[in-house]
């Protein structure tokens, strides 16, 4: 029969004598968690709560303050589904998280991938300057890009024109078919360096070893890249796929200060709708409940993309 | 003995279910009361409306709050009015700045809803309605002193500040539309004067396109916001002696109605004509006026403050080569937004007395506030500020004074064009708005559907 190992016996004893000595793992853990669950509880939990009774009702400015609003059930999520704006709305939303996602990840992937390189000096370089976008502030990247897109006096049309390739200057926000495109344009240049970094990170934790076997076999770069890389990124992939995704489908600065929803309601997204109604027209019942919607179709992608995609990795 | 250590599964487990519990905890809801807002709400202004008209001892606040915009140097142009504020009562002002009058509405809604003191701050025309219905704003009637600004505002300015009857704020500032024109276009056209009439208007565009002086004679500024786009529909309409809505809400824009006409002839500026940039349709308030200020174009219809500030100011690189004209076909659009008392001041005859240095006399009778704003062309009062000297030569430096102010002897109130304006519904349909017009004005719809469709929403939302 085994003896039991020496630390399990001081295991039982630690147990049976409490805090006159060190505590279990599980304790020492649970103790030094419970301030940042008490946080988040406060700071999200219960305004989560709030908003999701709030869509429950049918809540003005007047009935926020005094906290006695009436309860209307789901009327305001079946007005929501009756309400065309909304719907265009939500159109527009997964257009724009549908294109934009890929462009951030692939975006990321290639820009860590150049970055990689130690003897490069465009490598170290890029390696500083690549936050910079990500620093800048969403409004003020927004009323930069604004300013690149105006048509009497902005530098993308001096620059296709220069180019040959317009005669005269485009209107690139007031066209809409081109007005998400601008948004989106400016949403995955700002975005690009968050992904960039997680990748860069993920990149180094990859064993050189397994590189240098791979070429001894003969594997080609591509080869290489579609047979080791991707593989052992797929968890950094998830995670960002999960965080783009649910950032994407909350974009509002970018539509905010480019375009206004505009021209027409081309460029109204989710996240604009819920504003709209919860600040403009001061209806706060129906503002939460569209909040919940979007809160829901987030939660749906992160389960199909820790279903399908997540998987643990070991080298 | 069992292992009691917690494993990683058993803590995200708890953490989980107490997460839940708290989440639930946010849903429990009070006894459900069916409240009538209504009544509450005018329960608690005639409170408030009391304790301002009835004398009470006077009681010195510790200080007051307000909330107001920075956007055209008010920053600066309003410390020396809190100075005198100051050194006359001895009472300091917290002043919460926002950026531009858009934010404002965020701000004060946030604040209400918390219930923090909110003495005196702006209140957009697009927002007033709502503001008052919600009770966020009190009545200012039987304030002391209150009839004797609206004697020297200009007339009709009195109705952007009433609801169900009540005076519920004070002017802050008005603006007028006003047309500006290039005045070496205008010479190489070969015409005297602006035009006065829009058939004139369009032979001049037609021919200044024909002999190429500018690829699109004239900008407009039809970017999507709260008072852009829809401000100049509302001005054509109203000078061409029509209304978009009856006082009731009930829109006019049928069939016959000038409304439609109007729409017809702007749509068809932009798509057969070509007589209008079609990169209007993203300019807004200040954009406008800089591209026009680019000197590409022949016509723009804006304000005087725009024109002081970016045509024939600033960094504008043409500076001196444009003037105003009067808008052609009949009176303007006026409109403006006022400054309100909150309901939740605990000083109310307090706020009344600093709003009154910001927009209105001191207690020595000077109009400091309005003569700053004059300098920026923003004074509620324009007829009485250019007695100010000072003003009459600033303003006669940019644009022809006479100009400027036979505009704003003819001007109809956008309250008069638009009477829904003063609905709570209004901010919801000036988004239909937006949309139709922008839409008709691209070539998407035609003008009849688009005013159709404006129609319909706006029976929809009056009920």
């Amino acid at each position: 029969m085994l003896e039991p190992a020496a630390h399990d016996s001081e295991l039982r004893e630690t147990q049976r004598f409490g805090f006159r000595r060190e505590l279990a793992g599980g304790q020492m853990a649970l103790l030094l968690n419970i301030p940042t669950t008490v946080l988040v509880l406060l700071v999200l939990a219960y305004p989560l709560g709030y908003t999701l009774y709030v869509s429950f009702t049918q809540a003005s400015i007047k009935q926020l303050q005094t906290g006695k609003m009436p309860l209307v059930g789901f009327v305001n999520y079946l007005e929501l589904f009756k309400d065309p704006v909304f719907l265009l709305s939500l159109k527009n939303t997964f257009f724009f998280s549908l294109v934009s996602v890929p462009l951030i990840v692939l975006g990321g992937l290639f820009v860590a991938m150049a970055m990689k390189p130690e003897g490069f000096f465009i490598a170290r370089v890029t390696r500083y300057l690549i936050l910079l976008p990500w620093a800048v502030p969403p409004i003020a990247g927004g009323l930069m890009w604004n300013f690149i897109y105006n048509p009497n006096y902005g530098y993308l049309n001096a620059v296709l024109r220069n180019l040959g390739l317009v005669e005269e200057f485009v209107s690139v926000v007031g066209d809409p078919k081109l007005a998400m495109w601008a948004v989106i344009v400016a949403y995955v240049w700002r975005v690009v360096p968050f992904a960039t970094v997680m990748f860069y990170a993920a990149l180094q934790s990859i064993p050189e070893d397994l590189y240098d076997a791979a070429e001894v076999d003969g594997a080609n770069a591509w080869q290489r890249f579609r047979s080791i890389t991707l593989p052992l990124l797929r968890p950094t992939i998830t995670v960002l796929l999960l965080l783009r995704t649910a950032w994407a489908f909350m974009v509002f600065d970018e539509v905010f200060a480019i375009t206004y929803g505009g021209p027409g309601n081309a460029t109204w997204v989710a996240a604009y709708f819920t504003y709209s109604y919860s600040f403009k027209y001061m209806e706060m019942g129906m503002g939460a409940a569209s909040a919940y919607i979007l809160t829901f179709i987030i939660a749906l992608f992160a389960l199909f993309y820790i279903k399908f995609i997540y998987t643990e990795i070991e080298y | 003995m069992a292992d009691k250590s917690i494993n990683r599964r058993d803590f995200l487990k708890w953490f989980g279910l107490t997460a839940a519990a708290g989440a639930i905890g946010g849903c429990v809801a009070p006894t459900p009361e069916v409240i009538e807002v209504e009544k509450e709400v005018e329960k608690v202004v005639t409170q408030v409306v009391e304790k301002v008209v009835t004398p009470t001892p006077e009681t010195k606040p510790d200080e007051l709050v307000m909330i107001w915009q920075t956007i055209s140097n008010q920053d600066k142009l309003f410390k020396p009015v809190l100075d005198r504020w100051e050194a006359d009562y001895g009472i300091p002002v917290r002043w919460i700045q926002t950026p531009n009058i858009e934010e404002q509405v965020t701000k004060t809604l946030s604040m209400f809803v918390a219930g923090e003191v909110m003495d005196v701050f702006t209140v957009m025309i697009t927002s007033f309605a709502q503001f008052a219905e919600e009770g966020i704003i009190i009545p200012l009637d039987g304030m002391p002193g209150l009839d004797d600004y609206f004697e020297i505002a200009p007339a009709s300015v009195k109705s952007l500040t009433q609801y169900k009857g009540k005076t519920m704020g004070m002017v802050q500032w008005v603006a007028s539309q006003c047309g500006c024109y290039n005045k070496k276009f205008l010479e190489q056209g070969g015409w005297e004067s602006p035009p006065e009439t829009w058939e004139e208007w369009e032979d001049h565009c037609l021919k200044a396109k024909k002999d190429g002086i500018a690829t699109y004679p004239t900008l407009w500024m039809c970017g999507t916001g709260i008072d852009h786009l829809n401000s100049v529909f509302y001005s054509l309409v109203g000078g061409a002696g029509g209304k978009v809505t009856e006082g009731d809400g009930t829109p006019t824009l049928g069939p016959g109605s000038k409304a439609r006409e109007v729409l017809t002839w702007w749509a068809k500026s932009f798509l057969e004509t070509e007589i209008s940039d079609p990169r209007s349709l993203e300019l807004r308030y200040y954009p406008a006026a800089k591209a026009y200020a680019q000197g590409q174009h022949l016509y723009h219809l804006g304000t005087r403050q725009t024109f002081f500030t970016v045509i024939n100011g600033g960094d504008s690189p043409t500076i001196g080569q444009h003037d105003i004209f009067k808008q052609p076909g009949g009176p303007s659009l006026i409109t403006g937004d006022s400054s309100g008392v909150g309901s939740t001041s605990e000083n109310p005859e307090w706020a009344w007395k600093l709003m009154q240095y910001l927009i209105g006399k001191t207690k020595d009778g000077e109009y400091l506030g309005p003569s700053k704003l004059a300098t920026e062309v923003l004074t509620p009062y324009p007829a009485q500020a250019v007695e100010d000297p000072v003003v009459s030569k600033l303003w006669s430096n940019l644009f022809s004074l006479d100009v400027a102010l036979e505009t704003l002897a003819d001007t109809i109130a956008v309250t008069d064009i638009a009477p829904a304006i003063m609905t709570p519904w209004w901010p919801k349909w000036q988004d239909t708005v937006n949309t139709k017009l922008q839409e008709c004005l691209a070539g998407l719809i035609t003008p009849d559907e688009a005013c159709d469709e404006m129609a319909d929403s706006a029976m929809e939302l009056k009920g």
